[in-house]
């Protein structure tokens, strides 16, 4: 019992207290956010922010020991909240020696539908002019396995990729024995629209262990007017194909992903429906794209962030009323953003890291053997812009492309510690930079955040999750285990 | 108070072209976006610029926390920031339909001035904190390199 210290040990004591590196943000009246150098965030009234900000809250009060709890306040002499906070900073960063785990080879640019928001596909039958040769995806592999990351995964695009099997097939099995040799674990993932699934591809599936991302973009008329087809049937192949997947393989390896179009917008309900009605229990409500369908007036990106916003409320609160009654259903873009908000480990979503994502989350070899710094820098490119292809795979070498200009300015310029208006951010934390996106909205890697749809999305959604997840006990629950993930 | 109000408003109306560019000290120049809203209303909307000028002592703001301030409003009002010996003269250009939302605006930009300015205390107080947290986060990872001799 000796050993057990009294309370008093656990409260300030006579001791003074000092502000840790923290951020504010007033979220609303008498409503102030905080966050320390981590993420960790605590709400405070108007008083007692006065108070904090003015060092007179009581030492021995409830909110000093939250403060320093939360590791926005310590007492004077203490060591542990420093290394702590240094513990979680180094944590936040640990990915950044072991960079690039995602390469995307685009196998083909041909697709046999004919989305009106894609930029890269392309009717054709003619596979010399867009379908990758087996000399560029050596090339491809030979820059994959320098990357540092001791995990890689090699994703197939398109085009629709199961239209060039055969160099799907030749990727894996070289990827295969490279890996062995040089001792990284890689996985695959195709990104097809399965209507071109067949029981060849489902055995070589099985035997390699390939998993399947998908586009679902929610019931069938609104999926078919997305993605015409001849023949019109996408939602019905894709449907067949996602059960066929799991019924092969296991449910685990099929996912997918959904467009937003402006045909979406007040179809939230629906789409969770049908996601559930197939079996998938993991939803991304993801924004309008800007580098297919037009969004790229200026004028129009703010007025689609607030109709998008709408729409993504829709669907969180229907999925929150789901899990309350016991449904196993995640909304994939709070799940990643909770994680960053509620624990330590960074899921590394390109779009929400700093540094940015590009290059150091991921790589892109296009067909032709040009190499992008993500997936929206060649999709940028089929519109014109090439500012982001870091070069040729027959040209140039892993280091001539990793020390580019293309790839090293834009992400100097967009590290959101330096950016202006995110320096000093309470949500820098939970947010990223993407360099590619305001190049293409605003014509400069930076952007002017405050008119920024990408700054305006985000910081709704991360003031949207903090304030339910302060103020309903049900949503903190799902929130904690959506996190915790 | 730090915050004195000179002059009465004077409201003007200018083309949506006429109000593309501003200028603020020590920043670069950038293309004015003019928000949604005016966009919705077609070709040919008239813009309404408020004017007011606004005082900033020295003595309790730096010219960092003003130009902050502005950057981070300025989707709504723009700023032409001049100095006297003990003062900072802002002459607001605010973008509203009427009185009340300037006067709004124009409370939320000497709010954020404040806000800026406590910011400011906050970084200054806690850097050494700060550099010791990322020394000690980085001291052990191979991002650091030992300089050559040491």
């Amino acid at each position: 019992v000796t050993k057990v210290r009294g309370a008093d040990e656990f409260t300030a004591g006579r001791a003074d207290w000092q502000p840790l590196p923290y951020r504010f943000e007033r979220i609303r009246r008498d409503r102030v956010l905080l966050t320390n150098m981590v993420g960790e965030h605590a709400f405070v009234t108007d008083d007692e922010f006065n108070q904090l900000a003015e060092l007179r809250l009581p030492r021995d009060s409830r909110l000093v020991r939250l403060l320093r709890a939360k590791h926005i306040i310590m007492l004077h002499g203490e060591q542990l909240p420093i290394d702590l906070l240094a513990l979680k900073t180094r944590a936040r960063y640990a990915r950044l020696p072991m960079f690039t785990g995602l390469h995307i080879f685009v196998a083909t640019l041909r697709c046999e539908h004919s989305c009106p928001y894609c930029q890269v596909s392309r009717q054709s039958s003619d596979r010399v002019r867009f379908d990758m040769s087996e000399e560029t995806a050596l090339r491809a592999l030979e820059m994959t396995f320098r990357s540092p990351a001791p995990h890689l995964k090699i994703e197939f695009q398109g085009g629709e990729p199961l239209l060039n099997f055969p160099l799907v097939r030749f990727i894996v099995n070289e990827a295969e024995c490279i890996s062995s040799a040089a001792g990284k674990d890689v996985t695959f993932v195709v990104a097809t629209n399965l209507a071109m699934l067949d029981d060849e591809i489902l055995s070589f599936a099985s035997d390699h262990h390939l998993y399947f991302s998908t586009s679902l973009d929610g019931p069938a008329d609104l999926h078919n007017r997305n993605r015409p087809r001849p023949g019109g049937d996408s939602w019905e192949r894709a449907v067949a194909g996602i059960q066929r997947v799991r019924e092969t393989l296991g449910v685990d390896r099929v996912s997918a992903l959904m467009t937003t179009t402006r045909a979406s917008l007040g179809r939230a309900r629906e789409i969770v429906d049908c996601y559930l009605e197939q079996g998938l229990t993991r939803v991304f409500l993801r924004p309008l794209s800007p580098y297919g369908f037009a969004v790229r007036t200026r004028g129009s990106t703010g007025y689609e962030a607030e109709r998008w916003l709408s729409f993504y409320e829709e669907g969180l609160n229907y999925i929150l009323e789901l899990s309350a009654t016991g449904v196993d259903v995640t909304e994939v873009y709070a799940s990643i953003v909770l994680k960053k908000m509620l624990t330590n480990t960074d899921p590394g979503y390109v779009d929400l890291t700093s540094p940015s994502g590009i290059g150091i989350g991921a790589l892109v070899y296009n067909y032709d053997g040009d190499v992008y710094a993500s997936d929206e820098g060649r999709m940028l490119a089929e519109m014109g812009d090439r500012t982001f292809r870091l070069g040729n795979l027959h040209a140039d070498t892993y280091e001539s492309i990793m020390l580019s200009d293309a790839l090293l300015d834009p992400l100097e310029a967009s590290f959101t510690l330096s950016a202006p208006m995110c320096s000093d951010c309470a949500f820098e934390s939970y947010c990223g930079a993407d360099p590619v996106f305001h190049h293409t909205t605003m014509g400069d890697y930076v952007g002017r955040k405050p008119e920024s749809s990408f700054h305006q999305r985000n910081a709704h959604i991360f003031r949207l999750l903090l304030e339910r997840y302060e103020a309903d006990p049900r949503a903190r629950q799902t929130f904690n285990r959506w996190a915790g993930r | 108070m730090h915050l004195m109000l000179l002059t009465a408003p004077t409201p003007r109306t200018y083309p949506a072209a006429a109000v593309v560019t501003y200028h603020t000290l020590h920043t670069r120049r950038t293309h004015r976006i003019v928000p949604i809203f005016r966009w919705l209303d077609g070709e040919g909307c008239r813009v309404q610029l408020i004017d007011r000028e606004l005082t900033f002592l020295k003595s309790a703001h730096s010219v960092d926390a003003i130009q902050r301030a502005v950057y981070r409003l300025s989707d709504r009002l723009s700023c032409d920031l001049t100095e006297t010996e003990n003062a900072f003269v802002c002459l607001v250009h605010i973008q509203a339909d009427d009185r009340t939302e300037a006067e709004s605006l124009l409370a939320d930009f000497r709010n954020e001035v404040l806000d800026q300015t406590l910011r400011e205390r906050i970084r200054a107080d806690t850097e050494l904190t700060r550099n010791l947290i990322l020394s000690l986060a980085f001291s052990q990872t191979s991002l650091v390199q030992p300089e050559e001799g040491k």
